[in-house]
């Protein structure tokens, strides 16, 4: 009879607690929108791996010595990993329509509003009792309004390691849903006149100017904001390597293999946070909530701000290039062009977009610099 | 968390907010400053950079021509250059 109990006890069934159960059905709903319904499946499927891996009873993954608990520490805790994925998409990103069109910097700058209303939002939320953000708390929230993923795993490394989970997988959620979100706002914000405005052709960008390119902005954030460095260098590094023409292995690296690599630890150890004791909280409610706010708010500040350049440029601009300024590269540009096709079918506005979708990025990393320099 | 601690949160998180704003738009315009300044350079000091001067590939023999027509052409050139060798 001893011996039945002690093999009754080295299965997980007496052991199973309900946090553990639901939290393994949410790794299975993330597995499920991965695979079934394609929401950003490179992150989602690793990371509701990690959630089923990591809430196993007895397995010990997330516990000092387990395989997630190492994967976390040496590549979050770090920030590490965040910072590897951001030299990918440095790589990978072309500044050449932001360059021929700098203008678009401003929008990038203007859906950066999102994220210091959804700050501003999840301090407020302290009103409704169960809710305790700091404003280390509310900065990491707020970053999900940025709409990048590496950016927003990186502050909150930061500022709210115990939010981390909730946040990421909010970031990488909405980032899924932007064509979802976006279009009623842009709709509602701009009259079909205005979305069938056509735009001037852009100008051919020399391969000297986008070499150039990626050190004056490091230069800048050298001279003016230092704590966004880490992010800022290492995109631009990545930028770097791809337009300078003579390591196109390393770029291709960098762009391939690396980011892959990284991309899949990265979202293992985002899931391995999914615990039951971090994420079944009123709080993770109000991340979620306000991580739509903050889309919302991103989005429709990008297409005022375009409406109001448009009212004082000499070339026409297509106020739903504002949309494109939350960066979620290249699904917020896609959206755009979507929208935009939609209104008049010969209006193709992606290669537009690319710019104020790049400026975002940009725009958001500083952003994280600030909120790192004054709260961090 | 009482009235009194919110409240000054939600002074510092406004004033984060015009701060973060105005921070974010002079930094992104100043980079606008820069890019016009590099494209100024870029034009002033044009590069020996060669602008994409590889011709766009020929199209190789339009479709319309018949392959008797191409083969006949290679066995004539082809007996041309054998004679020529002979000579």
């Amino acid at each position: 009879m001893e011996k039945f109990e002690i093999l009754w006890n080295s299965t997980s069934l007496p052991h199973f607690q309900s946090g553990q159960v639901i939290m393994m059905v949410v790794g299975l709903v993330l597995l499920y929108l991965a695979i079934v319904k394609k929401f950003e499946p490179l992150l989602l499927v690793p990371i509701g791996f990690g959630a089923l891996l990591t809430n196993i009873p007895l397995a010990g993954f997330s516990e000092a010595g387990g395989l997630l608990y190492y994967i976390y520490h040496i590549g979050i805790d770090t920030g590490v990993f965040p910072l590897l994925i951001f030299m990918g998409v440095g790589a990978m990103t072309d500044f050449g329509a932001l360059i021929a069109n700098p203008r678009m910097l401003l929008l990038g700058a203007a859906a950066q509003f999102g994220i210091f209303a959804t700050l501003f939002g999840a301090i407020a939320l302290n009103w409704v009792p169960g809710f305790e953000f700091t404003l280390k708390d509310a900065s990491a929230i707020a970053i999900i309004g940025g709409a990048d993923g590496p950016t927003a795993i990186f502050l909150a490394s930061r500022l709210a390691p115990e939010l981390l989970g909730a946040i990421a997988v909010a970031a990488y959620s909405y980032m899924a849903l932007v064509p979802i979100i976006q279009p009623p706002i842009m709709k509602a914000l701009t009259s079909p006149e205005e979305r069938k405005i056509e735009m001037a052709q852009l100008r051919h960008v020399s391969s000297r100017e986008k070499i150039v390119f990626p050190l004056a902005v490091l230069l800048m954030t050298i001279l003016f904001l230092p704590a966004a460095t880490p992010l800022v260098g290492m995109f631009c590094f990545g930028n770097l390597m791809k337009e300078c023409g003579v390591v196109d292995r390393l770029s291709k690296t960098a762009q391939n293999e690396l980011i892959n690599t990284v991309t899949i630890f990265l979202g293992l150890a985002v899931g391995s946070k999914l615990s039951a004791d971090k994420f079944l909280t009123v709080e993770t409610l109000g991340i979620l909530g306000l991580g739509a706010v903050a889309f919302g708010i991103g989005t429709a500040a990008g297409v005022l701000m375009a409406k109001l350049m448009g009212k004082f440029s000499k070339e026409p601009i297509n106020p739903l290039l504002g949309a494109a300024g939350v960066s979620a590269v290249p699904m917020a540009a896609r959206v755009v062009n979507k929208v935009g096709l939609e209104a008049n079918p010969h209006n193709f506005l992606l290669m537009h977009a690319m710019g104020p979708n790049v400026a975002g990025v940009l725009g958001s990393a500083v952003a994280a610099g600030i909120l790192l320099a004054l709260v961090g | 968390m009482n009235t009194q601690t919110v409240s000054s949160l939600l002074m510092e998180a406004g004033s984060l907010m015009l701060i973060g704003m105005l921070f974010v738009f002079t930094f992104l315009g100043l980079l606008i400053v820069g890019v016009r300044l590099i494209t100024i350079c870029c034009n002033a000091f044009p590069s020996a950079e060669v602008e994409s001067t590889i011709p766009a590939p020929r199209a190789s023999a339009s479709p319309n021509v018949d392959n008797k027509v191409v083969a006949a052409i290679t066995a004539a050139i082809h007996t041309h250059r054998q004679n020529n060798k002979n000579n």
